[in-house]
């Protein structure tokens, strides 16, 4: 592929952004951090990028999304956006997660990375990489119990591993690395794009990590009634 | 701006537990009409579990677009504007619903229309026969909503009566949930009420006599009550009487609506128009009153993107489209006017 | 723990009216009972002692209701929410800070959300031979509540 060029679309956390990514690199960008308007923003923002870089809609090759894990709503608007354009002009996605877009600004390090993000409940999402490379499965756990497995050299990145910062205090955090950025996620789905690695937009869904609470304790709840009838 | 009387419309409905999408021309004529329900996904809660609505909204909502093409054998070049329900609902099913028809009006370069979900239900009985000439009086019964609302030629509405408590759908369901029968509640009262009688238990009809607004908190209070003092009860009679009781207040209501405006039609609209005791007393009504009655077909009276479709039609004619910076509004009220004058 | 028994609507308003006369901006009520057992209808005394004149409906559609008396009213119904990281979700949190009062059916569902200052007030219905008797029972959490529950009493003359 020449010439691609790559939307990609954050929506993973309370932020909203959306880049335009060609092969010189990020050609533009926009990211609003206030408000947490995503549905209201989206759209028009892509609109406005468009127009800005003179970049037509039938210029992009691929768009690229990241699925999470984060925010519910958020990634609803996102993925529904996203794959509704990928439908409509009927080109390709790539899916990158959380912890992918912030493990890509980190390839320049040499030492372990792990991407730590906050899902409340005193747990976090994580995910370890080394240079970029993901070294194992994405999991959901206590700060105590990923300290505990850090090799001594780790760093520390994303809102995780800010919030519980005392916990990691025996390790280096880097705490410019907060959130997945929107140029994060165009420049890593551009050369997963380049790569080929790219999937219909039926193929993309979004990574939760955690069923909704429903399926666990449900039945607590309808307990209540005494008869019985079918 | 003359618009052609043709466009052709997508319309999509996210509003709560059925992803759908549809395509209308002419604000009538129903090309596609797709219904993804969840049904099946929330049975073993009882109820419209949110989260669950809104990742299964996500998941098939791309695919429920392309089936409404395919269907109506309309290309994307042929779509003239998309239509979506931006509220009332649940924030988090809206907003797929929303974000999708944004984006696909983005590519496609055709106007977006942000619907009212109470509106496009208003829409579904006129699909049937668009013919039928206003003033309408229309009965929405669902799971969120009870009213009675005037229509005129023009689209515009007001509002007669509405529940002050209990929705009559909820009634339903909360009934269903207490004596622990499948969800949803509605259609299984439905069956069960057909082997039962209707006059074994003469439960309250409230505000029978005043006004046009409901109260149904009072009747599922009582079937509560009538249950638990009489543990060996009929469920089939309990069903009956308690839609008996439901009914008839409904339908009371809605002549006396439809006598004040000098109602042309009765319409019903929302999922429980498709109640078969609701549906036989405002039809036996209509030909006592002498007044044409509209029963929305299954598929038109649950939750369905043909009316979204048709609504945004009459939408685009009176208030033009909507911009791409368009939200969704899960308290989103219907703009009633105070009094048509009828 | 305070225990006030109502032998009906009258009786629950009038409660409902002594929890209104001593809340204040930001607090959040808890509701708890079983189906039935008038956790609407307590919110519509409520919401009248507030001063609040539109008709309070059930909030289990929609989940969050809005009112504006005294104060703003938010009337929420958590039955159906799957879980704490929904109610994130909902921006509960904004929902909360706006000075307004919020009371929460089910609100026991999501209690590690809610802030360790509040109202739980759990509703049991009577025997089943006399339909309209209900229990009411307030427990308050935090310091502020435990101050006012006395004010309350005195509110109620019991």
């Amino acid at each position: 592929m020449s010439d691609v060029l790559v939307l990609g679309i954050e929506t993973a956390t309370a932020q909203v952004g959306a880049a335009l990514v060609d092969e010189s690199g990020l050609v533009g960008s926009f990211h609003v951090t206030r408000d947490r308007r995503h549905a209201e923003t989206l759209v028009p923002a892509i609109r406005q990028l468009l127009e800005t870089c003179s970049v037509e809609l039938a210029d992009i090759e691929a768009i690229g999304v990241d699925v999470g894990p984060g925010l519910f709503t958020g990634l609803r608007v996102g993925l529904a956006t996203s794959k509704s354009m990928a439908f409509a002009l009927q080109i390709p996605m790539v899916a990158v997660t959380s912890f992918e877009a912030l493990a890509s600004e980190t390839r320049w390090c040499d030492a372990p990375v792990v991407a730590v993000i906050d899902a409340r409940r005193g747990e976090v999402f994580h995910q370890s990489f080394r240079e970029g490379e993901a070294l194992g499965e994405p999991g959901v756990a206590t700060p105590e119990t990923i300290r505990d497995g850090l090799d001594a050299d780790a760093v520390l990145i994303g809102d995780g591993a800010i919030r519980y910062a005392a916990v990691f205090e025996t390790h280096k955090v880097a705490s410019t690395i907060v959130y997945p950025a929107a140029g994060a996620v165009g420049r890593y789905c551009f050369a997963r794009a380049v790569a080929g690695q790219v999937v219909s937009h039926d193929r993309v869904a979004p990574m939760y990590l955690r069923r909704p609470d429903a399926v666990a304790n449900w039945a607590t709840v309808s307990g209540q009634v005494s008869t019985k009838h079918r | 701006m003359a618009r052609p009387m043709t466009e052709t419309i997508l319309g999509i409905e996210t509003s709560c537990d059925e992803t759908a999408a549809a395509v209308v021309i002419g604000g009538r004529d129903i090309r596609s009409n797709i219904i993804a329900t969840q049904i099946d996904l929330h049975a073993e809660f009882g109820g419209v579990v949110p989260e669950i609505a809104g990742r299964a909204h996500e998941q098939h909502i791309t695919a429920t677009v392309a089936a409404a093409l395919d269907e109506a054998r309309v290309s994307a070049a042929e779509i003239d504007a998309v239509a979506a329900t931006v509220g009332p609902g649940l924030i988090g099913s809206l907003l797929v619903g929303v974000s999708a028809a944004k984006a696909l009006a983005l590519v496609w370069d055709v106007p977006f229309i942000g619907v009212n979900h109470l509106e496009a239900h208003f829409e579904a009985a006129l699909l049937e026969d668009p013919t039928l000439d206003p003033p309408l009086l229309i009965i929405l019964v669902s799971g969120g909503h009870t009213m009675l609302v005037a229509m005129d030629a023009t689209r515009r509405f007001q509002l007669l009566g509405r529940t002050l408590d209990d929705a009559a759908g909820e009634a339903f369901d909360k009934v269903a949930r207490y004596l622990e029968l499948d969800f949803p509640g509605g259609p299984v009262i439905d069956r069960l009420a057909k082997s039962g009688d209707p006059t074994a238990v003469k439960f309250p009809r409230p505000m029978l006599r005043d006004g046009l607004d409901f109260s149904f908190s009072g009747v599922k209070t009582s079937v509560i009550n009538h249950v638990r003092a009489n543990p060996d009860y009929d469920v089939n009679d309990i069903a009956a009487s308690f839609q008996a009781a439901v009914v008839d207040v409904l339908v009371t209501k809605a002549r006396r609506a439809a006598d004040q405006i000098g109602a042309n039609g009765i319409c019903l609209a929302g999922g429980v128009a498709a109640n078969s005791a609701l549906r036989a007393a405002v039809t036996e009504a209509g030909a006592a009153d002498g007044r044409r009655v509209l029963l929305p077909r299954l598929d038109l009276c649950t939750d369905n993107a043909a009316m979204v479709a048709a609504s945004g039609w009459w939408r685009l004619r009176s208030s033009g489209p909507d911009k791409l910076d368009a939200g969704a509004d899960p308290r989103l009220k219907v703009n009633f006017v105070d009094d048509l004058g009828l | 723990m305070l225990c006030l028994p109502s032998d009906g609507l009258a009786a629950t308003h009038r409660i409902a009216s002594a929890l209104a006369a001593v809340v204040g901006p930001g607090d959040v009520i808890v509701l708890n009972g079983d189906l039935g057992a008038g956790k609407t209808t307590f919110t519509q005394g409520f919401a009248e002692a507030l001063g609040v004149s539109e008709p309070v409906t059930s909030p289990t559609f929609t989940l969050v209701q809005e009112y504006v008396g005294a104060y703003r009213l938010h009337h929420l119904d958590v039955y159906r929410l799957s879980g704490p990281d929904e109610v994130q979700d909902l921006a509960l949190d904004e929902l909360l800070d706006d000075g307004g009062i919020t009371i929460i059916e089910w609100g026991d569902r999501i209690s590690t959300e809610l802030p360790a200052d509040r109202l739980t007030v759990s509703i049991e219905l009577g025997e089943p031979h006399c339909p309209d008797h209900r229990r009411f029972s307030l427990e308050p959490a935090g310091e502020s509540w435990t101050s006012r529950i006395d004010r309350l009493v005195l509110g109620l003359g019991v």
